[in-house]
């Protein structure tokens, strides 16, 4: 009996013997997905979505609707005009910009990392990076929205329902967060800045480029404030600010490039080259085709822009084609309407543009006209042509454009100092909406709001959708997405149904 | 391992003879040779009891001349006076086939009583499991348990097929059973890889109390699979199924009207053909919808003309004619029968110390669809070796399977079950593909189910020399040909699993033992989908027709590949110690063990987009663009340590209880550490009753039980947000990352589950009636679950554990033997099962939650899981639909109406076996009742106007049955306003619009299984002098079904899922089939 106990005991001991190993089970940590990636691997992912956002983004419920309410996309008539919610009857739901809110907020999500962790590694250049890309993103988010989630966004579960903050407000806090990213920036100088594209897929680590990209970030918000009551000198002290920092404005195209550039692979390609080739090179957007406004605006100005734009039908190599927003009657079927031409589908590989050169100089001009700032506002006024033309591969750009804008007393096209301010105003903003159009359309439905009394917009056709509201209103904004009402409904702020006809963004007259 | 080994040595050598005088050991075994475990032997007159462990092995003190006294429940007590040697073996021989001594094998492969558990249990024999010659175990299961449910869930050579048992219980997460194959844990999913042949039996526990002891794995019930051994003189068994297949029925089809999709112009569609005095709509040769003229037999052309390039370099334009009436057993006809093989070879042999069995079973299956075919071939070695204290058991099985198939578009392109859809690219970090036709991606089921009525596609098979057939030339202009997808788009897996065990018990002295296991199951799965190109030709992208056909669209089509591999390893270490003793009258049972546990999965895929040469398929060396791959691992440990204590009070009162506490890896260090209680109860009160009681009364016992047990519901690697390469990257040596859209929690807890079991179990007239019942209640708590959060978090999902469910039901087991002579017996059984789930909360103000991978399946507050809901139409407040008295249309009611679950609440199997001498008749059916199904098909089959649905009203303008309209402000019943367009414009684009005329009752009977079995007289058979036994047998499964009258679609137990999501079907369920076979068996 004795040994037996013995064995037993010892039984029961090699039992508990058997335990764990210490660090046996620690094997949780990730081998699919990193955890740890430093800001110097999430700037260029955060960077190439934001560029690649802009023209493309959610389809007819996003960007390319707007170029479509600013006359410069249509719809083949392959596709039958309905009464179904439908950017091209100006009406939503709540489910129609949903899209676009959530891609903003990813996208910042990524910014927000980089910032966060480049403050954490002393990486003053990531920094003021981030806080001028955040300041772009909030500014979308802003222009379409209204008041957005701001100040405690961003933060995950920590903050679960972020509260909405005053549009106005962030858009003063976004100037401030520009003067203190430049500021970071500048800091840095020859420390932590990355060369070539191995981060900084905008400006390679060019310090300058961004400090002007910067500069003309703050001009293109202060600018959107033109229209608002005793706003002069606030916007004046800021363009101020910009003139003694004294870098300047852009003078070429800020667009990204990822790495070694934009491939003909599957998921690779530029993203507005990928909306309409597939890999094998076969042209598939078979449902956005030309506006036949937009088409009619570059032939009456002898413009050759039209060609560069937009390319021939698919069925006649010499027949140029569109047809209007919202046309159901008489609207050419997709193999007789024009689809996007050589100059705005160069390349797989080429950049997306975040803000072209063209802007800059309009905006400049602007603001030398409104008297912002000093110069010559003509000159300007040429260059952003000149600008616009060398983007879209006119051949002899700077000459052509010189024939162009010389063409005296062409409506939308001549400067003519003799002529008031508004007939001035009228030009630049006309020539910015040829410039941006397929690069940057968002910026146009903005000056559409801001100045929507200007000769210019007043050209831009209505819908002819017959299921359009009357009266028939470019959307003012978007709704707050369906989202927001389930999971953060307690903060977002109260929208009618048809707000998106009646409310206006802060900026608005 | 061998650590392990050499500790168990040094503990042999520290222990010494346990054998001194007076003390007798021995095995009790039955007239049969059969052990009989747990029998009570007794020195005659004196106090002195012992029981028989499980493998009825007994000590006892006792000297020459003592009479032992051997009893056993059901069994004729049996005395034997003691002699001079020290070992007596003891025969018993057995009265009736009673309850209460059936051993059970128990958690941990313990072998308990049946009358000491205190929660249910049942057990299916081979005979009972094997009957209809299944080739795969779960379908040997189905209807003859009550509380399991098993959902077939598509058809094919090889199947999906979904376990649950009581229920469910996460919302989310796992719901099937834990397989254990001989004390192995195994996924679910190494199921299909087991021959049912070499199963000795499987003992289902329902509940977690009976599972308890596994654990978290053991969650949702275990299903334990005890392998044959072998037993007795050497023999070989040979046997020999074949198998037919047919389709048993397919949807409902109209056999009346031809082509049409609403083309009436001649001017504009240049094919549109009119026949005089046909009130339809006309007939259109190329058109992929069915809202034509009615059939008249007259000559028409079909398709568009076909241009035929001679050997001299002429051309000759061809137009293919067709009858135009109906050819209703088309469709019907395009499937093959189906023929599978089942080759079994058995060698077996053993006695009491020793003991060896070897199997082999080729499998051989010819699938319905022409072209798929699986492939399967098992080994097995299974023995064990006694010697003094030392008992060494070894088990290893071999499965190559190979399966080749035409893909779906939802195909599992990664080992077990899972679905995947879209092409093969990388869907969420998972390899995924479509096969699909050559254009819109079609399976195979959706252009056989939507070819004209008119149509028999056995005359397009030859698409390489029939212009006709030719994708350039085949006349739907929408749908490709399938017979060109069966050729040229392959899905080929092959599966190899490994499984096996080993273990050595060392048995110091008679009252305890220590066993070391070790469990190892490996699979190595890989995959090849090729589809070929297709280069259409220029005349046929001309469109002769302008019907905008496949060639215009396509124009090229690129040959596509993809190719991907995984292993899995799951290893389970085990270490037990048993300690039996009794006190008076106290019986004691003590097992402590620890168990360590590690799952290891890697998978790797590469795919490629396009390829440039045609035919040749390897990404390395052929394609355009960057290759797609992926690389995944998964691997989580577990590690726990238990103990298991049975006390018997005199044979009738039993009380257990186990803890167990499990130390998981995919948990934080804080939350890793979990225990699971148990308790239960069983009072067996015919033991008490056995002198005053009725005599009628053979068994009598009640039970209870109680346990909470956890399950760990989230991936490794969950607790920390990751990053993704962000879109496109990297490009050159650029890479870019974003943050992963779900914000980790590092808090995540294991999912909880109380459960409470009552149970009652009869035998009346020595057990020819035997009923039990038991009755439960669990609650599932802590549910891990996503919710959705604003995107202005910079995310917008988070991983809680918050819900909770409840599960209530009964369980029936019924049966009768009414017949029991010397040459006859007839056994008649029942089982009823009820279920009731309720979805008491979720949490986070959440109402519901879709299920992933379900169509239209919700998780919602105060329903049953699992609910269908759907869009429907606009009703008054008496239910009728509202109907504009302008067009009589009805509208679509945009919030989703609420059909139902898609589980069953109720479902009842009845079994019967009857033999008569050498015959035997065996038949099973089952049936399942309250639950909806969603036939998604129904929607599709409207679309083109292929479906009776479609033409029940002859495609006439008729009246909406129970519809009203609006007059003033009351509803009117409708009885004169007809719809304005009965034909296309209602059924096919307005109709077939809301999902609630598809969704109907889904309940069914079904005949599962049917057998008829001879077993010639052993004096025939002896007479060929090298035959034992011999016996010849037929076998039917699936041969009858009845479901609700308004389900014309599908078999209402299919599901486009085998997940969660149940409840729904669609295209890519083949229709059901019946099996017919015979069976020969041969012993030498």
């Amino acid at each position: 009996m004795k040994k037996q106990t013995i064995i037993v005991i010892s039984l029961i001991y090699l039992l508990a013997g058997a335990s764990c190993k210490k660090g046996y089970l620690d094997i949780n940590s990730n081998p699919n997905n990193s955890t740890d990636v430093g800001p110097e691997l999430i700037l260029p992912a955060a960077l190439n979505s934001t560029a690649g956002r802009l023209i493309t983004d959610r389809g007819a419920n996003g960007y390319p609707a707007i170029s479509g309410w600013m006359g410069q996309w249509a719809v083949s008539g392959s596709y039958a005009v309905s009464n179904a919610v439908s950017f091209y009857n100006y009406n939503q739901t709540t489910d129609w910009g949903e899209g676009l809110w959530d891609d903003i907020y990813n996208n910042l999500e990524d910014y927000y990392q980089v910032e966060t962790q480049a403050a954490a590694q002393n990486k003053p250049f990531y920094v003021g990076v981030d806080k001028i890309m955040m300041s772009h993103e909030f500014q979308q988010l802003v222009d379409m929205f209204g008041s957005v989630p701001y100040l405690d966004a961003l933060k995950g579960t920590n903050v679960i329902q972020p509260t909405y903050t005053d549009a106005q407000a962030i858009y003063e806090d976004l100037i401030n967060q520009i003067d203190s990213g430049i500021n970071d920036i500048k800091v840095s100088q020859g420390a932590g800045v990355p060369t070539g594209k191995t981060s900084d897929i905008m400006f390679d680590g060019d310090v300058t480029s961004w400090v002007q990209f910067a500069n003309t970030l703050k001009l293109r918000i202060l600018l959107r404030q033109t229209q608002m009551s005793g706003r002069d000198g606030y916007i004046q002290s800021h363009i101020n600010d910009i003139k003694n920092e004294g870098s300047g404005f852009l003078t070429t195209d800020a667009g990204a490039s990822p790495g070694t550039g934009y491939i003909n692979s599957a998921g690779k390609q530029n993203p507005f080259w990928g909306f309409n080739y597939n890999t094998s090179g076969t042209y598939i957007n078979d449902f956005w085709r030309a506006n036949q406004f937009a088409l009619d605006f570059y032939q009456e100005k002898n413009d050759p822009r039209r060609e560069r734009v937009y390319g021939p039908t698919p069925s006649d190599p010499n027949a140029y084609a569109g047809n209007f927003l919202g046309q159901s009657t008489g609207a050419l079927v997709g193999s007789a309407t024009s689809i996007f031409g050589p100059g705005v589908l160069k390349s797989v590989s080429q950049p997306s543009i975040v803000i072209s050169a063209a802007e800059s100089y309009f905006l400049q001009s602007e603001a030398v006209l409104r008297g912002y700032l000093g110069g010559d506002a003509e000159d300007l006024y040429h260059q952003g042509i000149t600008a616009s033309f060398e983007f879209y591969g006119v051949a002899d750009a700077d000459a052509a454009a010189q024939t162009y804008y010389s063409q005296v007393g062409k409506s939308d096209v001549y400067w003519d100092n003799s002529r008031p301010f508004d007939y001035k105003l009228n030009l630049i903003i006309a020539q910015k909406w040829c410039a941006e159009n397929t690069v940057t359309p968002f910026e146009e439905w903005c000056d559409y709001r801001r100045l929507p009394n200007l000769t210019f917009n007043q050209e831009i056709p209505l819908t002819q959708s017959i299921y359009a509201e009357d009266p028939k209103i470019v959307p003012y904004r978007i709704l707050y997405p369906t989202s927001e009402y389930g999971t953060n409904g307690d903060n977002l702020p109260d929208q009618a149904d048809n707000a998106y006809r009646t409310d206006k963004i802060f900026w608005m007259p | 391992m061998r650590k392990i080994v050499s500790i168990l040595t040094l503990v042999l050598f520290t222990s010494v003879a346990a054998w001194a005088q007076g003390k007798i050991s021995g095995t009790v075994r039955d007239q049969n040779g059969d052990p009989v475990p747990f029998a009570t032997v007794n020195v005659k007159g004196t106090k002195v009891s012992v029981a028989a462990d499980a493998n009825a092995n007994f000590t006892i003190v006792a000297k020459s001349g003592d009479v032992l006294s051997v009893s056993a429940v059901g069994l004729e007590t049996a005395q034997i006076t003691v002699g001079n040697t020290s070992v007596i073996n003891v025969v018993m021989n057995r009265t009736s086939n009673v309850v209460s001594d059936v051993v059970v094998t128990t958690a941990l492969g313990v072998q308990r009583q049946a009358k000491s558990l205190g929660y249910s249990t049942t057990k299916i024999g081979n005979t009972q499991l094997n009957e209809a010659k299944v080739t795969n175990v779960a379908s040997g299961l189905s209807g003859k348990v009550s509380g399991l449910t098993v959902n077939l869930v598509n058809n094919g050579v090889k199947p999906d097929v979904r376990i649950t048992l009581r229920g469910i219980r996460s919302f989310l997460g796992n719901n099937q059973a834990l397989l254990v194959v001989d004390g192995n844990i195994l996924n679910i999913r190494y199921l299909p890889s087991i021959n049912p042949n070499d199963i000795q039996d499987v003992t289902i526990l329902k509940g977690s109390s009976a599972s308890a002891l596994y654990g978290s794995d053991g969650y949702n019930g275990v299903i334990i699979v005890t392998t044959k051994k072998g037993k007795g003189a050497p023999k070989i068994t040979v046997s020999s199924t074949v198998t037919q297949e047919a389709i048993a029925y397919t949807a409902k089809f109209q056999n009346r009207f031809g082509t049409n999709g609403g083309e009436l112009d001649p001017a504009q569609y240049p094919g549109v053909f009119y026949f005089p005095n046909d009130p339809f709509k006309p007939y259109v040769p190329y058109e992929n919808q069915n809202y034509g003229a009615e059939f008249n037999g007259a000559k028409v052309p079909l398709g568009g003309p076909v241009l035929v390039f001679n050997a001299d370099g002429t051309t000759d334009t061809l137009q293919k004619y067709e009858t135009y009436s109906a050819k209703p057993d088309a469709k019907k006809n395009f499937f093959d029968k189906g023929l599978t093989w089942q080759n079994d070879v058995t060698y077996s042999v053993g006695d009491e110390h020793s003991a060896f069995l070897m199997s082999f079973q080729d499998l051989s299956a010819k699938g319905t669809i022409p072209g798929d075919k699986n492939h399967r071939n098992t080994f097995r070695i299974d023995g064990f070796k006694e010697t003094g204290k030392f008992r060494a058991d070894y088990n290893i099985s071999y499965a190559i399977t190979h399966t080749n198939t035409t893909p779906a578009s939802y195909v599992p392109f990664r080992w077990g079950s899972s679905t995947y859809g879209g092409n093969y690219v990388i869907n969420n970090g998972q390899p995924s593909a479509s096969g699909g036709s050559y254009f819109q991606g079609r399976p195979v089921y959706w252009t056989v189910i939507n070819s004209p009525a008119f149509i028999d596609l056995q005359d397009f098979r030859d698409w390489r020399n029939d212009p006709f057939a030719n994708p350039n030339g085949y006349f739907n202009a929408y749908y490709g040909n399938p017979w060109w997808q069966i050729d040229q788009t392959r899905l080929d897996e092959k599966n190899n699993d490994l499984i096996g065990s080993a273990s050595l018990t060392y048995r110091p002295v008679s009252w305890a033992s220590i066993t070391y296991r070790f469990g190892m199951a490996r699979n190595d799965y890989s995959n090849n989908y090729t589809k070929a190109g297709f280069d259409f030709a220029p005349w046929a992208e001309a469109d002769p027709l302008g019907a905008g056909n496949i060639p215009s669209s396509v124009k090229k089509l690129d040959p596509n590949s993809g190719t991907g591999s995984s292993t899995n390893t799951e290893i389970t270490s085990d270490l037990l110690a048993n300690f039996h003793k009794t006190f008076g009258n106290i019986d004691a049972t003590l097992l402590l063990g620890n168990q360590v546990q590690d799952k290891n999965f890697q998978e790797v895929s590469l795919s490629a987009n396009a390829l440039v040469i045609p035919d040749f398929y390897n990404i390395a060396n052929n394609r355009t663009g960057e290759p797609n791959v992926t690389q995944f691992m998964s691997r989580y440990r577990k590690y726990s340590v238990f103990g298991d204590l049975t006390l018997g009070y005199k044979q009738f009162v039993y009380l257990h209880m186990t803890g167990r506490n499990d130390w998981d890896s995919r948990l934080s260090p804080e939350n890793r550490s979990y225990f699971y209680p148990e308790a239960d109860a069983s009072f067996v009160f015919s033991e008490l009753l056995k002198n005053s009681g009725p005599s009628w009364l053979s068994y009598g016992k009640v039970h209870i039980a109680v346990s909470q047990v956890g399950q760990v519901n989230i991936n490794p690697y969950s607790l920390v947000t990751a990053y993704d390469p962000g879109g496109g990257f990297p490009y050159g040596s650029t890479a870019g990352y974003t943050i992963q859209n779900t914000f980790a929690n590092p808090d995540l807890k294991p999912e909880k589950n109380l459960e409470r079991e009552v149970g009652l179990e009869l035998g009346f007239l020595k057990d020819r009636i035997t009923f039990s019942a038991a009755a439960y209640q669990s609650n599932a708590k802590d549910q891990t679950i996503p919710i959705t959060i604003s995107w202005t978090t910079g995310f917008n999902q988070a991983n809680v554990n918050s819900g909770e469910m409840q599960n209530k039901g009964i369980e029936l087991d019924l049966k009768v033997t009414p017949i029991l002579t010397k040459d006859i017996r007839w056994d008649i059984s029942g089982n009823f099962s009820y279920n009731e789930n309720k979805v008491l909360n979720i949490g986070y103000g959440l109402n519901e939650i879709q299920i992933p991978g379900g169509t239209a399946s919700y998780v919602e507050v105060g329903q049953p899981y699992g609910i269908i809901k759907g869009s429907d139409w606009q009703r008054d407040p008496q239910g009728r639909i509202i109907v504009d008295p302008k067009t009589g249309f009805p509208s679509l009611d945009a919030t989703p109406h609420f059909f139902g679950t898609a589980y069953a609440p109720r479902s009842a199997g009845i079994n019967t076996y009857f033999s008569y001498k050498g015959i035997t008749v065996g038949i099973v059916a089952e049936g399942r009742f309250g639950a909806v199904i969603n036939n998604d098909l129904g929607q599709d089959l409207d679309f083109t106007g292929v479906s009776w649905y479609s033409a029940q009203a002859g495609r006439q303008v008729f009246v909406i049955p129970n519809s009203s309209y609006l007059v003033g402000d009351k509803y009117v019943a409708n009885t004169n306003i007809t719809v304005d367009d009965g034909n296309n414009g209602f059924w096919a684009s307005l109709w077939n619009q809301a999902v609630s005329p598809y969704v109907n009752s889904a309940d069914f009977w079904k005949i599962r299984e049917v057998s008829i079995n001879y077993a010639l007289p052993t004096n025939v058979v002896a007479k060929t002098r090298f035959i034992k036994e011999a016996s010849i047998g037929l076998v039917g499964r699936n041969l009858g079904a009845w479901r609700a009258k308004q389900n014309v679609w599908s078999d209402p137990e299919y599901s486009n899922t085998s997940g969660n999501g149940l409840g729904t079907t669609d295209i890519n369920q083949t229709p059901p089939s019946r099996f017919y076979g015979a069976t020969v068996t041969l012993t030498f």
